[in-house]
């Protein structure tokens, strides 16, 4: 679904941190989404955290970088890091170029999966959130 | 405007200069510009001419003129599109600390309300927070979970012989965390008996002093002297030359200080390093801070030639004449533009090398060169001297 001219690909769970969910069987892959990584401009570097960190829902556990500009990621769910984008190491560009797909960050063994009714999925309640955001942060 | 902020040193050595252009062959950013006003010589004219109307025979007689803003504006701009690499001050035929000069003009400009806005993100950040991210200053240490094994003093203790004092790009930049990490590492190996300061430490005060707000630089200065007094402390170790040139330069203490270039070759001679075999060619770039600033070209070339195997090959410009990377003097957040264009004219001169990768003794410039090339998807290899000893270390 396009958003105020972001897409937001339907089935997907997404926090006002602005990074995405995806359950995929008993493990939940997350990202940046589409309007915070255009705000961010052209990643260089994403902080790969050792795999077995305990994660909270909400919490920043790692930073990315784009020149100057310095970024927190925030845990989608409560759990543990189960997996890195390895590929990231070398091209965090992924994430600009692919951010819901090669561009994915971190895979998470959750705790409960209840909590991703946290997070947002209808579009009418995205599209408000995400105007709020472009009020306050601007658009690019 | 006042020049409170300048010594008679330096209003003599602006009316010293002698307006040879000299200094045009070596500025890494009239390079770029190819604009009069931005070069050394067109800056000190025109503050030259604002002193003339503040100061001259003519204001002396019917007073002085009131200053044009929009040309202060202009100014400003030109003094702050600046590396503070320092290499018009070794350049200079006539010997003008040019340098210095710049950072007391910055002084002049902000008494005036004449500087950038990021420059005060800069200083609410040091200020509020301690350090020039913004985060919380509990989490300068948060890297030492990619340590492998953490010992149960997670590295800060309550005395110490030596204090590794990280800085906060180190601390705070992911793409810079490998810097302590690898120092970490070279000195467990090395049984130094050393602390981290954690939350503790302050940022050094360099970003105030290069944005002309030294004054604010002086609370964070005499927490940073206290901290390590209170740990016992013997010695002080950086790995960011600019931490370490603030503290050569600002901090009065009897402390011994070294940078982490000198402090590796110091256990390289007292048998604490040795090396296995790299057949590697490398360059090496000469950060302003540890080589113009502070003098310290031979650390770094030494420990590199103690590696078997390795070769080092001179980029054209080395040691005092070695280009700024961009990445100095607050430029980035000036005109991230120009730091770009400069980090480019780097890459290209590494890569006229023909090294595999070049070697520097700076986060700063690390970040500065590497953000550069993935941008552009150039495939080079930076890493910072530390990284490059815990990997052929024995």
């Amino acid at each position: 679904m396009n958003i105020e001219g972001y897409e937001f690909p339907e089935g997907l769970y997404y926090d006002k941190n602005h990074f995405w969910a995806r359950v995929e069987g008993d493990v939940v892959v997350m990202g940046m989404n589409e309007y915070a990584q255009k705000m961010a401009g052209s990643i260089v570097y994403v902080g790969l955290p050792p795999e077995g960190k305990k994660l909270t829902q909400g919490k920043n556990f790692t930073k990315l970088e784009s020149g100057k500009w310095l970024g927190k990621v925030f845990a989608v769910v409560s759990g543990e890091l189960l997996a890195v984008n390895e590929e990231l190491e070398r091209k965090a560009k992924l994430i600009n170029e692919d951010c819901y797909g090669k561009g994915w960050m971190f895979k998470i063994k959750p705790n409960n999966l209840d909590e991703l009714k946290n997070l947002m999925t209808d579009p009418n309640v995205i599209r408000e959130w995400l105007k709020g955001e472009i009020a306050q942060h601007g658009k690019k | 405007m006042k020049l409170s902020n300048l010594t008679p040193k330096q209003l003599v050595e602006i009316d010293a200069c002698t307006r040879c252009g000299e200094c045009l062959n070596y500025c890494p950013v009239y390079a770029q510009k190819k604009e009069e006003e931005i070069d050394p010589r067109g800056k000190i004219q025109a503050f030259k001419s604002f002193i003339r109307s503040q100061y001259g025979l003519w204001a002396k007689i019917f007073g002085p003129k009131k200053l044009d803003d929009e040309k202060l504006k202009k100014f400003s701009e030109m003094v702050y599109r600046c590396t503070l690499c320092g290499e018009c001050s070794v350049s200079c035929p006539v010997s003008i600390d040019a340098k210095s000069l710049w950072t007391a003009l910055r002084e002049t400009l902000v008494e005036m309300g004449h500087y950038p806005e990021a420059a005060n993100r800069v200083k609410t950040n040091v200020l509020q927070t301690h350090n020039v991210s913004g985060d919380e200053n509990e989490e300068r240490t948060e890297w030492l979970e990619y340590l492998n094994e953490l010992p149960d003093h997670h590295y800060q203790k309550e005395k110490a012989q030596v204090a590794f004092f990280v800085g906060c790009v180190a601390s705070f930049f992911p793409l810079v965390q490998k810097i302590p990490l690898a120092f970490v590492e070279i000195l467990n190996r090395a049984e130094v008996d050393f602390t981290l300061l954690g939350g503790e430490e302050w940022c050094c005060g360099f970003p105030l002093i290069g944005a002309g707000m030294r004054k604010e630089a002086e609370v964070l200065i005499q927490h940073n002297l206290e901290v390590v007094k209170k740990r016992g402390v013997e010695k002080v170790v950086f790995a960011c030359p600019s931490c370490y040139h603030t503290w050569m330069k600002e901090y009065k203490t009897d402390i011994e200080i070294f940078h982490s270039t000198q402090f590796i070759k110091k256990l390289i001679n007292e048998g604490k390093i040795s090396f296995k075999e790299k057949k590697m060619k490398v360059t090496y770039h000469d950060p302003c801070d540890l080589g113009r600033a502070s003098g310290v070209y031979e650390a770094p070339r030494e420990i590199l030639q103690t590696i078997p195997g390795v070769e080092l090959v001179e980029m054209e410009g080395n040691r005092e004449q070695c280009k700024c990377c961009g990445g100095g003097g607050n430029l980035e957040m000036v005109d991230p533009d120009l730091s770009a264009a400069l980090a480019q004219a780097k890459i290209d001169e590494i890569q006229a090398t023909g090294a595999d990768t070049v070697i520097t003794s700076c986060q700063q410039c690390v970040r500065t060169i590497l953000t550069t090339a993935r941008r552009k998807e150039i495939p080079i290899n930076a890493m910072d001297i530390t990284e490059f000893v815990l990997k052929n270390m024995k």
